[in-house]
């Protein structure tokens, strides 16, 4: 699942420096509720990542089919192969089509960045993937 | 009051070399009073403080390099102050250049300029009645001081002509996106589809590169000073146009694409009565496209820096993250669906 960086172990672990570094300076009941916070943070983290790293999603299936790459292919080395023919010029005849297609991938980030600012049209569509379904 | 008694060491440190840098200018007399840390920026330290000399005392900033730029496309504080200064002396309202910081005053790159008094936080700019007045003039203002600048010499910022961005700036921006190595599809499109459409360039003049709400101090009366020169270069003038309308820079008031204060045509038709210069309205779209991504590739290189463990911080990481959001906005209106 392609979204930005930080991934989602990045995300858990700067939260967690944030915290380390705050619990150095508090005490109390404010310390121990920031220890369980790290503590919930931690098992969140490990929850996520058991289940998202296991998952086929739509978007990486999307940025597949966009790419060429065979089923199977890591959704990391996925994005380099499509950055590296974008840049080649293999889309250019179809920019359109292309940019339709980026606009689902960066809905499905979006989703889960800050669904807030979605505009009407890209509300309420599990993964940015309306009709797609994976499995 | 006493300093000492309030400052981390590390910036006791910065107080103390600062005093001694001002008594090897100005004095044994010369002494420093009223400190203040401010928050701004992130990759600056920033000094407010009373520069005490006999019976005078006046109000001076201290700009202060902080992170190495190992990663960064910022100018060096020497170069910025090079900038300011012909600013300055044509009159372009910017702070009082005072003097660059040197190798003996031992508190590495940065420099000296006057304090100017005033608001810079874009929100409170656009939304509070103190400000009304300096809303309606905004615009005229901003694309008067951008006549201004854009018509200095640029053998007067030669500092600048072997800047990446002063040559080809597209080239310039994919060569830093490389360095930040995070591959994204939507940015190589918008790379693409900027060279392939790119406008004929019409003149070469100097620029801000920061251009927009929250660069500018502002006061009730109006624009007060221009801040913020780690981004300037030669280009097109159309850059600083299409930075300034760049929808991330609205604030909220998408509706209002100069900045949140009011329509493009005010801004355009002020810096033509200005400058006698003609702005190319279809070619200023294509800046803010170009806008759009550079401001995405912003957050790239926030996110390097945090990833890479140079400058790890929540702010950054979270910079990673709405990295797609700035990429949503740039679809949309190269889809033609947002203004």
């Amino acid at each position: 699942m392609p979204h930005d960086n930080p991934d989602v172990p990045g995300l858990i672990a700067t939260a967690r420096e944030f915290l380390d570094d705050l619990i150095s300076r508090l005490d109390g009941q404010d310390r121990y509720h920031a220890l369980c916070t790290v503590y919930l943070l931690e098992i969140a983290g490990r929850e996520l990542d058991a289940e998202w790293t296991r998952r086929d999603t739509p978007d990486d299936q999307r940025l597949r089919a966009l790419a060429g790459a065979a089923s199977g292919t890591p959704p990391d080395r996925v994005l380099t192969a499509l950055c590296r023919d974008i840049r080649a010029g293999l889309y250019d005849a179809r920019m359109d089509e292309l940019r339709e297609s980026l606009t689902a991938h960066v809905v499905a980030k979006v989703q889960i960045a800050k669904p807030a600012v979605l505009a009407e049209e890209h509300r309420d569509v599990p993964n940015g993937s309306a009709g797609e379904s994976h499995g | 009051m006493n300093a000492a008694a309030t400052f981390d060491s590390d910036t006791q440190a910065v107080i103390d070399g600062l005093r001694a840098s001002l008594r090897r200018r100005f004095g044994a007399a010369t002494d420093v009073a009223d400190v203040t840390v401010a928050t701004l920026g992130g990759s600056n330290r920033t000094l407010l403080f009373d520069l005490l000399h006999g019976s005078s005392r006046r109000r001076l900033v201290l700009r202060q390099e902080t992170v190495p730029p190992d990663y960064t496309p910022f100018l060096p504080p020497s170069k910025q102050y090079a900038v300011l200064s012909a600013a300055y002396l044509h009159g372009v309202p910017v702070p009082e250049p005072i003097f660059p910081l040197a190798p003996e005053d031992a508190l590495g790159e940065g420099y000296v300029v006057s304090a100017i008094a005033g608001e810079t936080l874009p929100k409170r700019l656009l939304t509070d009645p103190r400000y009304a007045t300096a809303r309606a003039r905004y615009l005229t203002q901003a694309g008067t001081i951008l006549a201004r600048l854009h018509a200095i010499d640029l053998h007067e910022v030669d500092v600048l002509a072997d800047v990446p961005e002063s040559g080809d700036v597209i080239a310039a921006w994919i060569a830093h996106y490389d360095r930040w190595e995070e591959p994204h599809p939507v940015l190589e499109y918008a790379f693409r589809w900027l060279t392939q459409t790119r406008p004929p360039a019409s003149r070469r003049v100097l620029l801000h590169g920061d251009f927009r709400n929250g660069n500018m101090i502002v006061g009730e009366e109006g624009i007060r000073a221009l801040l913020d020169w780690e981004c300037a270069h030669f280009g097109d003038p159309l850059e600083d146009f299409g930075w300034f309308c760049t929808r991330s820079w609205r604030f909220g008031l998408v509706d209002r694409p100069a900045g949140g204060f009011g329509q493009r045509e005010s801004l355009y038709r002020a810096y033509e009565v200005a400058s006698g210069q003609f702005v190319d309205r279809d070619a200023a779209r294509w800046w803010e496209i170009f806008g759009l991504t550079r401001w995405a590739l912003y957050n790239l290189m926030q996110i390097y820096g945090h990833v890479s463990g140079r400058r790890r911080s929540p702010a950054f990481a979270a910079c990673g993250r709405n990295t797609s959001l700035i990429e949503y906005d740039l679809l949309m209106t190269m889809a033609g669906k947002v203004d």
